[in-house]
């Protein structure tokens, strides 16, 4: 009923940059318009529309300005980190359910400036969860990620040299990528392990880039797709996930907190998969924060508990090693859209013309925010 | 006490009881009222047994640390001002899995600022204690009791 029964036919990209003039809602065009131009499909064909909850640009600017015709599909994946893979696998739902025929999602995002964070929103009184943790001085999502990363260190014994090569690797990939905000800048391990911290053991280079553009994808149903301009990538399996008792961001409330969302998603995942773990050729991993990485390796199946660290630090993580990981640089050295480039990455990668190409890749996995309620997709050329 | 910090709303009905109490130095922990399991932070139906009935059960507020954060700039300018500080989060002794995030003090005037990531470990003991930061809230923070 879903497996291969959808396919990426598009995918549109604007310039990233810190800071760009254009609006999000002028970028989300830019970005929709070059998706189906990439795919050879007409604005008008579009009738499904799927986004992230905190996207801010509405569906029907969207659609009356790209110029789409009547729309049958309209949803919204929760949150941001862990959103996107749960909008693309709504889309791909909605048209293997035959409810929708060609679908569109995108993420429009202009955080270069310092008040767009959302950790600069704080509000003066706190009504929801964040109650418990933000007046206590957990302000910002690299302090929610300090926590459980210092309680990994303590279980596991993870070294900070073996966490450096999440960041190493992932710059390594954005030095082959001229898009990339940090194409020009190289990263050594001493540079690493002499940066700031912001909140230790966490320093600058474990943080994604502050960052604006947009990203947007074209799906369709497989047996349209072949009739596309670009080869199409089909979507092979899909899950969301939110374990037990998770609460978000702060997840420190489970019996096993370690045990993230992406356990949950990773199982139901691979239950729907003909492709396991070891016929991963190459993977994009969430990386708004350097342990989630290693943290995803685990809960994915690449490694055991606790082995992530050591996995990295053999190189794994590089052209060449056993898993490529992030292979455009990713959250940490190509652009912050919330994952969304990982998705168009994976495309490229199944297509073969990534710029760092990974030889015969013909599987990939997607991965969307460790902690956080999140989602994943298996994708095969 | 702090100029510009985010407080949290004390007059939610789900979680006043806390507030309350804190407000007295007190440490209470929502608990079921038909099967008794405890719960934090605070929900309007037992997990387990579905119940709305809820109590509150007074607790000695010892734990320990189950992970700590340390952050620094850039911050919001509330908590810049008092870098370097710590955030704790505590594991109940009386149940390990209640964990309460609250800032680490030291010192006979319980000051916050001034502590670096080499003061504290996982695994040393807290007491928990209320400071006041507004008229209508006391917030949890850890007392640190000795290095392990």
């Amino acid at each position: 009923m879903f497996k291969d029964k959808t396919a990426i036919v598009g995918i549109g990209e604007t310039t990233f940059a810190k800071n760009l003039e254009e609006s999000e809602f002028q970028l989300a065009c830019r970005a929709i318009k070059a998706a189906l131009d990439d795919a050879g499909i007409a604005p008008g064909e579009v009738d499904a529309l799927s986004c992230y909850t905190y996207e801010e640009t509405p569906e029907f600017e969207v659609a009356r300005s790209v110029g789409m015709g009547d729309v049958h599909y309209l949803s919204q994946s929760p949150h941001g980190g862990g959103a996107g893979c749960g909008a693309i696998g709504h889309l791909a739902l909605s048209i293997a359910a035959g409810i929708a025929n060609v679908g569109v999602v995108w993420r429009s995002r202009k955080r270069g400036s310092p008040t767009k964070r959302l950790w600069a929103g704080v509000n003066s009184v706190v009504t929801d969860h964040w109650k418990w943790t933000r007046p206590q001085g957990l302000v910002r999502p690299v302090d929610e990620v300090a926590v459980l990363t210092r309680r990994y260190m303590h279980e596991y014994g993870l070294k900070r040299e073996e966490l450096a090569e999440v960041a190493l690797a992932m710059r390594k990939f954005a030095r082959n990528n001229p898009k990339a905000l940090m194409h020009a800048r190289a990263l050594t391990l001493d540079q690493y392990m002499e940066a700031r911290m912001i909140s230790d053991p966490l320093c600058l280079f474990d943080n994604c880039l502050e960052s604006d553009g947009a990203i947007a994808l074209v799906l369709t149903r497989s047996d349209r797709a072949t009739d596309c301009a670009k080869p199409p990538v089909y979507i092979h399996a899909f899950s969301q996930g939110m374990t037990a008792q998770h609460q978000l961001m702060t997840d420190y409330h489970s019996a096993d907190p370690l045990r993230s969302s992406s356990w949950a998603c990773a199982e139901n995942l691979w239950r729907q998969s003909d492709i396991g773990p070891a016929d991963i050729d190459v993977a994009q991993l969430y990386d708004a924060f350097a342990p989630l990485v290693l943290f995803s390796l685990e809960a994915y199946g690449f490694c055991g508990r606790g082995e992530a660290g050591a996995f990295a630090a053999e190189g794994n993580l590089r052209a060449g090693g056993k898993l490529p990981v992030n292979t455009s640089g990713g959250s940490l050295s190509e652009i912050y859209l919330h994952g969304m480039n990982l998705a168009t990455e994976a495309v490229k990668q199944l297509r073969g013309d990534a710029l760092t190409q990974i030889e015969g890749a013909s599987t990939c996995l997607v991965t969307s925010c460790d902690t956080t309620p999140n989602g994943a997709l298996v994708l095969r050329n | 006490m702090i100029e510009g910090m985010p407080l949290p709303a004390t007059d939610d009905p789900l979680d006043r009881e806390f507030w309350s109490k804190a407000r007295d130095g007190k440490l209470v922990v929502q608990a079921c009222g038909d099967c008794g399991t405890s719960r934090f932070p605070p929900r309007p139906m037992c997990p387990h047994c579905q119940s709305e009935n809820v109590t509150w059960r007074d607790d000695p507020g010892t734990a320990t640390i189950w992970s700590f954060a340390t952050p620094r700039p850039p911050l919001l300018p509330a908590f810049e001002a008092i870098t370097p500080y710590i955030t704790v989060i505590g594991a109940l002794d009386s149940d390990p899995m209640i964990r309460i995030a609250g800032m680490a003090v030291t010192g006979a005037d319980d000051a916050f600022t001034g502590l670096t990531a080499e003061d504290v470990e996982i695994g040393q003991p807290l007491t928990i204690h209320f400071q006041t930061v507004s008229p209508d809230c006391a917030l949890p923070v850890w007392r640190l009791g000795p290095r392990i």
